[in-house]
């Protein structure tokens, strides 16, 4: 066997060895354990942020959000995707957000479990700090973009 | 016991399946095109006789990467509309390289590698500033690649990331060994045809399955700042990111070889068509992330959002279709990387500083080992999982930022000498990630280009030296 397909064998039974290494089935999750403690950042000047649990759900999950911390008012409630250890959130405005975890997706459940809460306080950037640095990029691009474009043309015309 | 299964789009045995069906393909493809290569130019540069069909595709499929199938939509969960059109601008960086790269074809028609023309036209101070540079910027990028696999398969079947990982860089590293440039470019060109007709299929069917009138009363209610024009971070990250792409591409031997490979006056119109088809690209890949919180779907990692609604809304026979885009996508870019990575390698540092007397053979022998050395060190970065994939990179804007004006004003300007060169760089890096660590990623590219500008132009005032552009034609 010549030595480059001999090479493309190995790689491949490498390849083989190396996807088997894991168990191939997907996570199992159960619904009767105490529920991971809750944190997050307490400051985001974007807008997102992430969630995490102190370990990886053994369970579904939600995630509640409201605007005040006695959650007298759900906002909204986020579906935790499968037995990952974090959730992005974005898109929020100035202000305080409060979030906790509820193990049922029936809030009024008598065996609903619910979480300690975080607070993320949204402060976004001053948007004339941000005008700013994009006028300065504009400026900037804007004089690049004439230097590459007369110097291509000047080149040319020496052709 | 009460049991519910996590709804990941795939079973890991389909994924894998899919994993090695495909590796198989691109290597064996690949074995089967690196038949013709009898040099080292044959092999580095595709013996500099790529047509415009082959040149415009691998053009755009290269830098349809991670960044575009993965990063677009994170940044557009991120930053809303503006994270959306604000990675499209990142074209500008194939437009704006055409002219440039029509210049490089002209300077140095048997030229190399972008280091060549560091250390010919600014001398060795810049082009250990400017190997430094790059060297950095090369594992970023194949670091947040091979991280990109594992996360694609980790998204969309649950299987261990380490797996995705491993198998995407065994996959391309093993391709383009064989193959080298030839390989890279007719598999960039395959690649390029499956992500278009790939992305424009997910958008239609999104678009078909969720109304655009829902994700906007969704998004108005509930994630407000992903609609607003006026959303501070995304205004501040639109020019970084444009600057980031410049950077990227002004500097990376990843576009040098495709300039010195393309045939004749082939580089400027391929560039230009490359970049406009580019263009749409991340609007579509982008878009699909705003469907998220309409479908449920809050990711763990922002860098996941893509291709799980993606799998969400078309079901396993468009996680498939995912798996095959995005799959395709990284390989279009991590073979280019290794390619160009260990060219620059060979070239400029074992032929031209361990070994100049170095034989054809020799240097084919070394850039094959170079490869899968690359392959070996970006696995071992690849392991931890440090941070986001947009994170990732733009720390890397710090870095190549600062390339920008030294190889503009390199190419055209003959009184730009090789101090103030060395100093552009090494200054606009620094402040960049100064900029980086106490403001944030959205400043990194704009400040160390803006600092590096600001060297180059106090270079020119001072400058009384006016460079010789026959030193560029410098013999292999």
């Amino acid at each position: 066997m010549p030595n480059l397909i001999r090479f493309a064998v190995y790689i491949a039974l490498f390849l083989l060895i190396t996807l088997n290494a894991r168990p191939a089935s997907a996570y199992v999750l159960s619904a009767q354990d105490e529920l991971p403690v809750l944190s997050a950042p307490s400051q985001s000047r974007e807008g997102y942020f992430v969630l995490k649990l102190s370990e990886a759900p053994s369970q579904a999950l939600w995630v509640e959000y409201s605007t005040n911390p006695e959650f007298t008012k759900v906002v909204r409630t986020y579906p935790w995707f499968g037995d990952f250890d974090r959730m992005t959130l974005s898109g929020f405005s100035n202000g305080e957000h409060f979030f906790r975890l509820r193990s049922n997706n029936q809030p009024q459940a008598n065996q609903t479990q619910l979480s300690n809460v975080v607070k993320v306080r949204v402060d976004h950037y001053p948007l004339w700090q941000a005008i700013g640095l994009f006028l300065v990029g504009l400026v900037v691009f804007l004089f690049l973009a004439g230097l590459i474009w007369t110097n291509h043309q000047r080149s040319r015309n020496d052709d | 016991m009460m049991t519910e299964t996590t709804d990941f789009a795939l079973n890991s045995s389909l994924g894998l399946a899919l994993v090695v069906i495909f590796g198989l393909i691109w290597i064996v493809f690949g074995w089967y095109l690196g038949r013709s290569n009898k040099t080292h130019e044959d092999f580095a540069l595709a013996g500099r006789n790529v047509g415009f069909a082959l040149a415009a595709a691998t053009a755009m499929a290269t830098w349809v990467t991670s960044n575009t199938t993965l990063v677009a939509p994170q940044l557009t969960y991120q930053f809303g509309i503006w994270g959306m059109v604000g990675y499209s601008f990142a074209a500008l960086g194939l437009i704006l390289f055409a002219p440039l790269a029509a210049r490089i074809k002209r300077l140095m028609p048997n030229g190399y590698t972008s280091g060549d023309f560091i250390r010919l036209r600014f001398g060795q101070g810049a082009w250990w500033v400017f190997i430094v540079i790059s060297v950095v910027y090369a594992f970023g990028w194949l670091i947040s690649l091979g991280m990109a696999g594992g996360i694609l398969l980790q998204a969309l079947s649950g299987l261990d990331y380490h797996i995705g990982m491993t198998a995407i860089l065994i996959i391309c590293v093993g391709y383009t060994l064989f193959g080298g440039l030839r390989a890279v470019i007719a598999t960039d060109f395959i690649q390029a045809l499956i992500i278009i007709v790939g992305v424009v299929a997910i958008a239609w069917f999104l678009i078909d399955t969720v109304s655009l009138e829902s994700i906007h009363g969704e998004l108005t209610n509930n994630h407000p700042k992903l609609l607003d024009l006026l959303f501070p971070a995304a205004v501040m990250f639109l020019f970084n990111n444009i600057f980031f792409g410049l950077g990227e591409i002004f500097h990376s031997n990843v576009w040098w070889s495709r300039a010195l490979a393309f045939k004749g006056k082939v580089a400027f119109k391929a560039f230009l068509l490359g970049g406009f088809l580019w263009l749409p690209i991340p609007i579509v890949t982008g878009f699909i992330a705003l469907a998220a919180p309409q479908l449920g779907i809050f990711p763990p990692s922002a860098d996941m959002v893509g291709p799980m609604v993606a799998a969400e809304v078309l079901g396993k026979v468009g996680a498939i279709v995912v798996f095959i885009v995005v799959f395709s996508a990284l390989a279009s870019s991590l073979d280019s990387l290794l390619a160009a990575t260990s060219d620059l390698v060979t070239r400029d540092i074992y032929h031209k500083k361990l070994r100049p007397a170095a034989k054809d053979r020799d240097l084919f022998r070394f850039n094959r080992y170079c490869i899968a050395g690359i392959g070996v060190v970006t696995w071992l970065f690849c392991l931890p999982q440090i941070a986001t994939l947009g994170a990732l990179l733009n720390f890397a804007g710090a870095f190549v930022a600062s390339t920008i004006f030294p190889i503009v004003l390199g190419l055209y300007q003959p009184k730009l000498c090789g101090r103030y060169a060395a100093l552009a760089m090494a200054s606009g890096t620094v402040l960049g990630l100064v900029g980086y660590f106490a403001i944030g990623f959205y400043v990194a590219a704009l400040t160390s280009c803006i600092i590096s500008a600001i060297v180059c132009a106090v270079g020119l005032w001072r400058s009384k030296q006016h460079f010789d552009w026959q030193l560029l034609q410098e013999s292999s």
